[in-house]
């Protein structure tokens, strides 16, 4: 695996397990902090996440699919990884369910269009008989680092309060962040 | 004909994932049913789901290789289906937060046994020459989630979480089943090689 590659595995990583601390306690999190919360604004908020998820990423990957360039593809890891790091802060500051509304609809364009840079520049940067291995390798690190997130998330949220674990949340997205810009303008070293 | 084989065994995988990982409701419906679940709990419960997926994940893909008849596939199948059917069924009997542990475990364990006879299925529908069609595929079957997801917090808000259960035990159910006959029909190569795919997306008449 070259440089490359592990450096957008360590991405993923980074920007997945950044949303994964949250994850499963996001309900739990809402219902505390916002007024106007219950079951069904939850699944609501959860679906709109989902629904934007689907719309953006089609919209990107079409638009990165109709020319295959560098800037588009690294551009869209950039972008989507900003958008994915800032989310958090309108959790932070949201006291209404409109707020939340607003942030799940954020987070799933932020996730449409990384998700299709990212496949397209591993695609691109691994050759066709190792990608069997990496694909297997990554879901191993993904999982794995889900579950170290969420474990790690739900003890300081526990712990500490849901202050503290934004912060780590966009402590963390930002590193991905960095890592991506670094790999775009980063030239080859022969 | 294979496009639309492919969308549904797509949303049909992913709402089998879709329940264990992004339901939002889980954490809420926990907390609800369960004395003893806070967040710290309900965290663990989700880590150990991660983490039985990612452990069993490699021994399964290691079980299923070199399975040019997918029969061994087919019976990992089977378990991985019995597990994930059982798992709503297993949430309605739980009391207490160990429950929901050995319960997660059980999913993720079943959740791991389903993927390889998921790819087989996958690789043998089409074949995936651009990228661009995956991630529309996937869009679809996201749609599917999310609608499920609302049907699902209706559910829960009007009649309460044994009701939820009951929805999910149906629709796991009926997912898991649709699952297995597809791949009964479609996932198992009749002759002793692995099938060509060609060009212009057809598959090979041996199956």
């Amino acid at each position: 695996m070259n440089g490359k590659l592990k450096s957008l595995l360590a991405i993923d990583l980074l920007i997945t397990s950044s949303y994964g601390l949250i994850l499963p306690i996001l309900p739990l999190f809402i219902i505390e902090r916002v007024s106007g919360a219950n079951l069904m604004t939850v699944a609501i908020a959860q679906s709109i996440f989902l629904l934007s998820q689907a719309v953006f990423g089609w919209i990107f990957s079409s638009y990165l699919h109709h020319q295959e360039t560098k800037l588009r593809a690294h551009g869209g890891l950039v972008a989507g990884s900003i958008i994915v790091t800032l989310v958090p802060a309108v959790y932070l500051f949201s006291w209404e369910m409109s707020f939340i509304y607003l942030a799940q609809m954020l987070l799933g364009l932020g996730l449409g269009v990384l998700y299709p840079s990212w496949t397209f520049l591993t695609k691109d940067s691994a050759e066709a008989a190792h990608r069997p291995k990496i694909k297997k390798a990554h879901g191993l690190f993904l999982s794995l680092s889900m579950a170290l997130a969420a474990l790690l998330g739900g003890y300081v949220a526990f712990e500490y309060g849901y202050g503290l674990l934004v912060y780590m949340m966009i402590l963390i997205g930002l590193c991905g962040t960095g890592l991506s810009l670094v790999m775009w303008f980063s030239k080859k070293k022969k | 004909m294979f496009r639309w084989l492919r969308a549904l065994v797509l949303g049909d995988s992913f709402y089998l994932t879709a329940f264990g990982l992004l339901t939002p409701i889980f954490a809420l419906f926990l907390t609800e049913r369960i004395p003893g679940a806070n967040i710290l709990t309900v965290a663990i419960a989700e880590a150990v789901y991660l983490a039985s997926i990612g452990v069993i994940r490699p021994f399964s893909q290691l079980y299923a290789r070199n399975d040019s008849s997918g029969w061994r596939t087919q019976h990992l199948l089977w378990f991985g289906s019995a597990f994930v059917i059982l798992t709503p069924f297993l949430y309605l009997m739980s009391r207490d937060m160990v429950d929901v542990y050995v319960i997660q475990l059980l999913y993720g364990i079943g959740i791991a046994f389903c993927e390889p006879a998921w790819t087989r299925l996958m690789d043998k529908t089409c074949a995936i020459d651009h990228d661009d069609i995956f991630d529309r595929y996937n869009t679809l079957s996201t749609l599917l989630a999310a609608g499920l997801a609302l049907v699902g917090g209706f559910i829960a808000d009007q009649q309460g979480p044994a009701a939820l259960l009951i929805y999910l035990d149906v629709t796991t159910l009926i997912a898991a089943l649709a699952f297995v006959a597809l791949y009964g029909r479609f996932g198992l190569s009749r002759t002793r090689h692995a099938p060509t795919i060609s060009r212009d997306n057809t598959v090979d008449a041996t199956i």
